[in-house]
Order: structure tokens, then sequence, then C-alpha cells
């Protein structure tokens, strides 16, 4: 919404010396978020009147001479039709910037023929004036003859632009139904400045009828009031400084009666209509459409009224959708003379739904929207009255016909001091607090430590209920800036072990920080293609609307979709990716309630998945399932075990392990299969997966590292090299090894070949051999000796024969 | 005839003579090794002589004794200190080493910063006794707008602006899901589970269907902080608003509250930090205003604290919600939100 500082300066005298800027700032802190503050006169800088001296043709150019001071003139070459000679029109000199078209240039002067150009003719067009003069040329020139301006005043003065407009953000003022409106700001400011606020103007009511109004259907509205008036022949347009005013808060002037009633809103934000008397029959009527019938509404669009539409009925059927537009058919036009006005209080979800079903936004519907006082309707018939009587003298106020059936009851609220003092977190002064209520229209009745409250009517539409909220109209006039912080008590609580860390946080940093991945967020929604990739489809998948494609509707079942997609777009550009993801997965399948409640939800849980791409699958997948067990060891996490299972399509026959909690499967390790490589379209000869639920991985309560005695004689260790068949694993060469001699202290693998000089069906595995006594020291002899046990146990148990 | 103590006396001389010279013009420790060996070593030549005065009288046995063991101890020291001198001369590599070569360490990874920020502010809050809380990221109308004291016809409820499950078309409360729009409901689920005075924050991610650009994500992370006790003041929000905002910025930030409006709130504030980018100046970041809106908070409203089992006349509270995306483009002055959820290795690995 749109402030212009004049027009408020019409109920409140603004106090001298503060900036506009102050002010946008004072109100931003205290009432509503000014977004902007702009001087309406610093786009007509450098346009001044000029009266017409002389106007020639000299070749093709017109000449125009204007005089722009007692002693100076201004010669311009122009294409603008211009007026007579002795007539009034702005001149744009040297500086000035004009709209041509739609780029804005800056008048400079320059020489045109042989003679100096030093100005331009300013146009409505030109000078982005055309909602002030709507009947005028847009690309003639500006003839201000009519106003008697005085030669060189600027234009932004003659027109009245010499004015500051504070953009408001309407988003701050949903729950300020009396805000909608210059009073309503006002009043905030004569609080915040502390200075008077002048009351809006009352009249003489005009005699009341009884055949303006109809029936008022108390689920449409809670007040109708209609007046009948008649404007004079001949004004039918609205004078310079209301349409100056209404043009600087950005809004076309139409006609003498519409600009009226736009006028009003824009003072005391009650919407008001006028229709055409001579094309309305009957009393109008607040109702809900009865059948379903098209209605034209004043911008040209048709919508389908329905039967439950609320309308403005007249005795043929709707004439206006209630609160939101007028119709067509009853519009006022440039010839009307006869009128009625219509002020209403519409129910704001009645407005709303209506404005939502047939998409129409209108500055009416915003304000109903918020819940009007039904009292409001008396100040926007008083200042229509009023303002009608002042620009059209010769015109009539005929009748007026006011429905009420549930005034807006003015709210009561009590409040303690103590209460206020101890939200607020100071005790601020009775008086101060007093004050700041009256000034915005609170009734303040103190008793001892008792405040008794009656908030206005504008305030009593579901903005003031409670204690609470007078706590918040206290606090921001006195500044929230100028509240002492009070420290917070600390209570003192269980300190947190090592078992209450968060497992995502001991997964993620030990991830990160010690094992070298990288940490990726994707999206929670994941592409059908790459659903497709890992083998899942939209049945495994929990969707929803509105998805940012229609491709991408699916929440992921699984995070490794979303990680193949990244390592496909990452290797456009590296050769290597090692990332990870801790995040929510959604599962299909039937809702069960969450937690401990009631709602019925699907399954969420939260899993750990890794991607590591490289050229050798053997040292890809140890790397995987290295980066398992070190997460775990390093992150004091609850141990994962690897076995053999179902795991998911992804993962290659030829390397995956299902991993387990205990007895409980809670996910896979293993190569990506070719077919989800090339469906995922992943430039990399092999990439590994990983992921796990970590719903069913703890922390463990503390640290599980094992003490053992230092040794206090040297060990020694043998490696070996054996050739044994592909179908005997390492841990059974490990398990036979560690147990052939009891002098074996470990056993760790080294290396595994494959190579001409190994026969098929069989590898050559190099292995380790750590030994140590506890007895004495190691004497070359007793190595010996276990080595050839170590060897012979080989052979007998796992048929490896030491390598030729 | 010469008394073979004289010869022995004169051998020692000369030999301490030829041993001086050696030790001198030894330009490597092996030489020095080889000198060492061959005088004072157990084949050396001062023992040979040591080994041949057995047959001397005993005073001469004194004599040339104290005269082997002085050059024994002689020749030691000045081998020594050659020794030493020769192993300054050598450095430890035949060629010195570019020092200009990078250092070399485990492989680098790294968090999220948008999760690094969450983890800053997790142990900021955990110092001051915070409980860390998670709330699913579907959930449903009842805990997201019910008792976020939203009105039946609040546009945020349209599907213009939540992201609905597609079964729940003509459900309502707790059957009607969505993936949460804000963190808020998941601040009533606490309340529920545990006895007041209650502190925590719970950190997560939300989703709006809103058009994405530089500035606007579908799906951006939240901060949210929540206080419960008997009497916690509006001010109480400037203390949890700077927590915050040191722990992002490591100093002091001015910041402001004024009036704002949210449903769950009453009294509610926006609150805004002095623009990071023009020290409060004005500049293009704050549109000339020297402030930035960061955050927004208030003090629950009381249907949300009877939503979640508290008393309003017994219980005050205080929320503070922050963009925490939004920090972090502040925190290392990024200008497209939207890299956040890019996977761009190009982009996190800056964050390490």
């Amino acid at each position: 919404m749109k402030v212009s500082l004049a027009w408020v300066g019409d109920y409140v005298e603004l106090p001298v010396g503060v900036s506009p800027q102050a002010m946008a700032q004072a109100l931003t802190l205290k009432t509503v978020e000014v977004e902007d503050v702009v001087n309406t006169a610093a786009a007509l800088a450098g346009v001044v009147v000029g009266a017409v001296e002389s106007v020639r043709m000299v070749g093709s150019r017109t000449w125009v001479t204007c005089r722009t001071g007692a002693d100076r003139t201004v010669a311009m070459a122009t294409t603008v039709p211009t007026p007579a000679v002795g007539s009034a029109i702005a001149v744009a000199l040297p500086g000035a910037r004009l709209l041509n078209g739609s780029v804005e240039s800056v008048v400079a002067a320059m020489k045109v023929g042989n003679r100096r150009s030093e100005g331009a003719v300013g146009t409505p067009g030109n000078l982005r004036l055309q909602r002030l003069f709507p009947d005028a040329d847009p690309a003639g020139a500006l003839d201000l003859s009519g106003l008697s301006p005085a030669v060189g005043t600027p234009l932004a003065e003659v027109i009245g632009f010499d004015d500051v407009v504070l953009e408001i953000d309407n988003k701050s003022l949903t729950n300020r139904p009396d805000l909608w409106g210059h009073y309503g700001i006002a009043r905030e400011l004569s609080v915040i400045y502390d200075v008077p606020l002048r009351a809006l103007p009352t009249v003489v009511r005009p005699p009341a009828s009884s055949a303006l109004v109809g029936e008022v259907e108390p689920e449409v509205g809670a007040r109708l009031a209609a007046l009948s008036f008649e404007l004079e022949d001949g004004n039918t347009v609205a004078p310079l400084w209301l349409r100056s005013r209404l043009a600087r808060i950005g809004e076309a002037t139409v006609n003498l009666a519409a600009d009226l009633t736009k006028y009003v809103m824009f003072t005391v934000g009650q919407p008001t209509h006028a229709y055409d008397a001579d094309r309305i029959t009957g009393p109008l009527r607040a109702v809900a459409a009865k059948s379903a019938e098209p209605l034209r509404l004043l911008d040209g669009r048709t919508v389908g009224v329905v039967p439950g539409t609320p309308v403005i009925a007249d005795g043929n059927g709707p004439v206006a959708l209630a609160g939101v537009m007028g119709g067509a058919g009853s519009a006022i036009g440039p010839a009307t003379r006869r009128m009625v006005l219509e002020a209403a209080t519409f129910h704001p979800q009645v407005v709303r739904r209506a404005s939502l079903q047939f998409g129409v936004r209108t500055e009416a519907s915003a304000r109903f929207e918020k819940a009007l006082d039904t009292q409001r309707v008396d100040a926007a018939v008083d200042l229509f009255v009023h303002l009608l009587h002042e620009v059209a003298p010769g015109s009539s106020v005929h009748a007026l016909q006011d429905v009420t059936l549930t005034p807006t009851m003015p709210a009561p609220v009590a409040v303690q001091l103590g209460f206020l003092a101890g939200r607020i977190g100071t005790a601020l002064d009775v008086m101060e607090i007093e004050h700041t209520l009256r000034g915005l229209g609170f009734t303040v009745d103190v008793d001892g430590d008792r405040l008794s409250l009656t908030a206005p009517a504008w305030r009593s539409t579901g903005d003031i209920s409670w204690p609470h909220d007078i706590v918040e109209e206290v606090a921001r006039i006195h500044g929230y800036d100028n509240l002492p912080v009070v420290p917070l008590s600390i209570r003192l609580a269980p300190v947190r072990s090592l078992g209450s860390r968060s497992v995502e946080r001991q997964v993620r940093q030990t991830l990160a920080l010690r094992l070298g991945l990288q940490e990726v967020v994707t999206y929670p929604w994941v592409s059908d293609a790459s659903l497709a990739a890992v083998g899942l489809g939209k049945t495994d998948t929990v969707r929803f609307d509105g998805a940012p494609a229609p491709d991408r509707d699916s929440l992921r079942p699984s995070l490794v979709p979303n990680l193949i997609e990244a390592a496909a777009v990452n290797l456009r550009h590296t050769s290597t990716v090692e990332i990870f993801e801790v995040g929510t997965t959604f599962h299909a399948g039937p809702y069960a309630a969450y937690g401990d409640g009631f709602e019925p939800m699907p399954r969420q849980t939260t899993r750990m998945a890794a991607l590591l791409t490289g050229p050798d699958g053997v040292a890809l997948f140890r790397r995987a399932k290295g980066l398992l067990g070190q997460l775990t060891h390093l992150g004091h996490l609850s141990r994962i075990e690897f076995g053999d299972g179902e795991t998911t399509s992804w993962a290659d026959v030829s390397a995956r392990l299902c991993l387990y909690s205990g007895p409980t499967p809670i996910g896979t390790l293993g190569l990506l299969t070719k077919r989800s490589r090339r469906l995922a379209g992943l430039d990399a000869p092999h990439v590994a997966c990983l992921e796990v639920d970590l719903g069913a991985v703890g922390v463990r309560p503390s640290r599980d590292n094992t003490y053992v005695p230092v040794p206090e004689l040297p060990g020694a260790e043998f490696d070996l090299s054996v050739v044994v068949a592909d179908n005997v694993t390492w841990a059974e060469i490990a398990s036979s090894a560690r147990h052939a001699d009891p002098l074996v202290a470990r056993v760790d693998f080294i290396d595994e070949f494959r190579g001409s000089w190994v026969r098929d069906g069989h590898r050559s595995v190099t292995l380790r051999v750590s030994v140590r006594s506890a007895e004495g020291t190691l004497t070359g002899d007793a190595i010996g000796a276990c080595r050839e046990a170590v060897l012979g146990a080989l052979a007998e148990e796992t048929g490896a024969h030491l390598r030729p | 005839m010469i008394d073979t103590s004289d010869l022995l006396l004169r051998e020692l001389a000369e030999l301490r003579t030829a041993a001086m010279g050696r030790v001198a013009s030894a330009v490597a420790v092996s030489d020095v090794d080889t000198i060492r060996r061959d005088m004072i070593g157990k084949a050396g030549r001062v023992l040979a002589i040591r080994r041949a005065i057995g047959g001397l009288d005993a005073m001469a046995r004194r004599v040339v004794g104290a005269a082997v063991n002085e050059l024994h101890r002689e020749l030691s020291q000045a081998l020594d200190r050659r020794e030493e001198e020769l192993l300054d001369l050598e450095p430890a590599l035949p060629h010195p080493v570019d020092v200009t070569l990078p250092g070399t360490g485990p492989r680098a990874g790294g968090l999220h910063p948008t999760v690094q920020l969450m983890y800053d502010l997790n142990d900021a809050f955990a110092a001051l006794n915070f409980e860390v809380y998670s709330g699913p990221e579907i959930s449903s109308e009842l805990y997201e707008f019910d008792y976020m004291n939203f009105p039946p016809d609040h546009p945020a409820r349209e599907s213009m602006d939540t992201f609905w499950l597609n079964d729940s078309v003509a459900r309502h409360g707790a059957e009607r899901l969505c993936l949460r729009p804000h963190l808020t409901g998941a601040s009533v689920r606490y309340m529920q589970r545990h006895r007041p005075p209650l502190r925590f924050v719970y950190p997560g991610r939300v989703y709006r269907n809103e058009s994405t650009d530089a500035r606007h994500e579908r799906a951006f992370f939240q901060y949210e902080v929540l206080i419960i006790d008997r009497d916690v003041p509006l001010t109480a929000g400037k203390f949890l608003v700077s927590t915050i905002l040191d722990t992002v910025f490591g100093r002091p930030v001015r910041t402001r509250m004024r009036t704002g409006f949210f449903p769950f709130v009453e009294p509610g504030f926006e609150i805004d930090m002095e623009c990071q980018v023009c020290d409060g100046t004005g500049c293009r970041t704050c549109h000339g205003v020297g402030w930035l809106e960061v955050m927004p908070g208030g003090s629950p409203h009381p249907n949300v604290l009877r939503a979640g089992g508290l008393d309003p006349n017994e219980w005050t509270g205080f929320y503070v919600n922050v963009g925490l995306d939004r920090l972090v483009m502040m925190r290392y002055g990024i200008d497209d939100v939207r890299l956040m959820h890019s996977a761009d290795l190009r982009f996190l690995g800056q964050f390490r």
C-alpha cells in the first residue's frame, strides 16, 4: 500500500524536522514495514511551467520559445503538437528525465540546425502523468493554462507532486484492517510522535429512505447502507488535487463519482461502490445467489455466479460480486447523473472465498478479507458526502437507508500491570501505558493494578481480544529497542553423555572430517529416470501434488538415486567422486501412526548413503567396506555386521553385502550394476554405493576401546604368498593361519594376484603373519617352526600352497 | 741403549701426530669412524701399545700407562669434535628439497555448509542447555496449521504454498499430510511430550511450493529455537538472536526488533540485523536501509501453548526462527541459494 505524507498531513500535524526516512523507520519499528520512501517530485525534477511566446516553423522543425522566468526564455525544437501562444505548458530543462517510449532519457541542450535547443516540451506521456490527465493527448503538450500557474514554477508543485510516498509491505498489514487507509496510518503517527489526531468529518445525514436497501442475509454481511445522490450537469471530473493524490499512490482516475469512492477507501479503508441509479431496479440486497447465471464485471470479465455466491442484487438479479467488484450492467458512465452509493460490511471469509473462486482480487476484496468493523461505514458515508459537497457544490444528496444486523462490538480486555511488566521485561510507567492506549483509541479505566480496557471498533474484529495483545500495543509504541535485555536464568540439567549424541551428527562428521568424503544435500524428491536406474518405480514411492516437474513427484524411497544423479553431474568436471548424504527417506505402503501419536503417516526413516567412483572395482568395494568399519569404529556407533541376504537391485551380484544390526537387515553395500550405471549415465568404470538405515544404529554409551598390556618383548613378522583356489575366502585363510600356532598374534591381508603363472580358478594371496611370545625372546628356530606350522595348516585346511 | 719405555713414549708421540693429522683431514663421518677403529678401537694401535707395557717395570708402566690414557682421551675428544663438525657440514638430503612443493595430508572431505552452521548453532545452544529435537518431514495439517493457529481459510493452506501428499485431497486435520512448510509444528510435538520449563532447538528442512530463483528455493533449511518458562520477557528474543548471530559471524552483530505478524505468535516480531555488506550505511543488498530481515519470532500464541498442553496463564515463551541457508549465504557471500541443493563439488569443496 502506498501512503502519501501530504494526505496523512490532513489528519495529523507531522512533526517539523523529522525526515520522511525517519518517519518510515519509526513506522517500520513500531507499526508496519515501510519498504520504500519515494519523493514524487524527483521524477519531475527540472520540469517547470513555461508561457509559450512563439511557435515558428524553421525548415521542417517546429521551434517553440517559452518564457520560464522574469528574464529567461527557452527555445526548443520539437515535434510535439503545441498549444497556442500565450498558453502555459510544461518545459523540461536540461537534466530533466523524460520517458521516450519505454526508455528514459535525460534532456540535454544541443544544436539543432544552426540554433541551440535548450529543452523539451513536456507531454502527459513523457512526464508519466497519463493517470493524472487521462483525457489529455498523451503525445501533446501538457496544457496547464487552466491552473494559471506562475511561469518558472516547478511542475511538481503545480500538480501537487511535491510529496513523499511511503510504500508499505502489505504482508505486514494482514492483521491490521485499520491501517488500510491513510487515516489509520495518521493515527499511528499521532501516537508515535505524540501529536494530536484530527477527527474525520461528520455531516448532517440526508433523510432516511426505505426504498434503497432490501434484504441483508446474515451469512453475507453485517451491514448494508445505500445513499442516493445526484451530480449536476457538466461536473464529471474530480478536481486536480484529488486526482493528484490518487495518481501519487498509483491509482488511475476515472470520473468524479468513481474517484470519490476510491478516495474514501484510501482514506478510511472502507470500500464503497457507486451504481447508476437508472440501471438498477428496486432496492439493493446483500444475498447469496439463488441460481447460476453469468455476471459481467466492471473490468469486462464475465464470471459464472453459482448458488451461494455472495452478491449485491437488485430486483432483476446480481449487480455486483459482493465485496469484490461491481457489475458492468450497473456501472456509472460519463453521462450518469443519478447514482446510489453502496457502503457495506461483508464477512471476510465470504469475500475471500468469492475472490479465490473467481480469481478476482481487488483493493476492495483485500480490505474486506481483513475483517472491517461495521462502524467504518459511517466514516465512509460521512466522508463521501463531505467531499461531494466540497468538490461538486451543485450536487445533491437525496436519501440514505442503513440496515445493520450486528454492529461490531468493541472488545473489552482486562489486564494487570504486573502481567504487562512480566511479559515486557520491565515495568513501564502507568501514565505512559494509559496515554499510548488512549491514543490508539482504547478507553482506559485504571483501578489499582488492573486496567479495564475497551478496544476501539476498528481493532475489535479479531485483532485485539486478550491481554497478550495489550502487551504488544504498549511495548511496540514504547519501542522494542528501548527495552532492557534481561538475562535468562539457567537451570542445570543432567550432562549429555556420549550415548545421547546424535547418530546423524556422528555419521556426518566422521565421514566428512575423518574419512574424507564430501557431504551433499539433495532434494527429497526424485526423478522417475533416477528411480528406474536403481530398479524402482512410482509404485514404490509416496507422491505429492505441486511437484517441481511432472517426473519428480515422488518422494525418495532411497538416497541412492539422487546420489547417482549428483555423481553423474559432477563426473562431467571431475575424475572421481566420493560423496555421502544423510537424510529422510519416505516409504510407500500402509500408513502407521507417527511416533507415539495418532497421525497416520507414511514410514519415514533417516538414512545414510555414500557413493565412490574409481577404476578398480575390488579396491573400490574394499574402500566402501572399510569406510563402514571405520565409520562405526571412529564414530563410536553400534556394530554393523556384514552378511549374505536380500540386497537391492542396484547392487551387482559379483560384489555386494547385506548390512545387519544384530539380526535385522539395515542396508546394502556393493558395486553398482552395469545396467544402473548405463541408465544413470554414469561415466565411471566402477561405482560403489552403500546405504544404511540409521534408525537401527545407535551411539555407544561410552567409548569401546580396550586396553591390552604393552608387550615387553619384541615380536616378529613374516610374509607368505600362497596359491589358493578361488572358492577359498580370505576369511578362511586368515582363520586357518591365525589358529595354526600359539605364537601367531595377528594375520593381515597384503595383496592378491591373478596372472599367467597362476593356475585357472586360483589366485596368489600374500598374507603377513605377526608372531609374539609371552615367555621369552623369539629365536630364529621358533619363528621358522611357526612358519612351517602356518603353511601346514593352510595346506591342510584350505589347500593353499606356497607360491613357487 | 734406549729404554723400552722411551721407545714406547716416542711411538706414542708419533702416533699422536699422525692421528691428529688424520683427524684434521677427515672429510666424512666414515673417515672419522675409520680413524677411531684404527687408533682407539679394540684392535687399534693405541691399545696395542697399552698391551706392550705389560713387560715394563712398575715405574715405567705408570709413566707410559698415563701417556697411553692421555692419548686415548685426547684422540677420543678430537674424534668426537671432528665428527660433530662433519655432521654439521653434511645435509640430511643430498639435494635440498623444493620447499614450495605442496604439503601432503589425509584425503579432504567436508560437511555441507548449511549442516556446518547447524552444528555450530547446536553447540552454541547446547552450552545454554538447549536440547536438540527433530520432527517428521511429512507432517499433518493438524500440527502445521490447526495447532499453529492458522485460520481455516489461511492462504498458506492452499496448495499454492504447501506441498500436499496426493492422497490427502479432501482430508483434513491429522489425515491431511504435507511436506512440512515450517518447523514450528514440531514445537507442539515437543511440548506435548515434555514437561516445562523447556528450552530446545529443532533445525531441519522445510518445503514451500514456490518458483525458484537466486533468492528462492522450494526446499530450504530453518533453525528454530523455543524457550518456555514462567516469565519469559519479550527481550529474551534478543538474547537468542544474539546467540545465533554471534555464532554465525564470530562477532556481535547489531539487531533490532520490530513488530511483525504471524498466526502462531502474539506478539510477533521481525528481527533485523545490521547489513554486514555495508555495516549499516545502506547498500544494494539491504536496499539502502542498512538492515536485513533475518528472522521472525515472538511469544507462542495462547492457542499454540494450549495445543502443546500448556496453560497460557502459567507459561510464556519465545520463538526465534531463522533461515539457515540465508545466514550461510551471508556468512560466505554466496549469491545463489540454488547452489545449496546442487550437490556441485566445485561449490561444496569451498567450505572444508
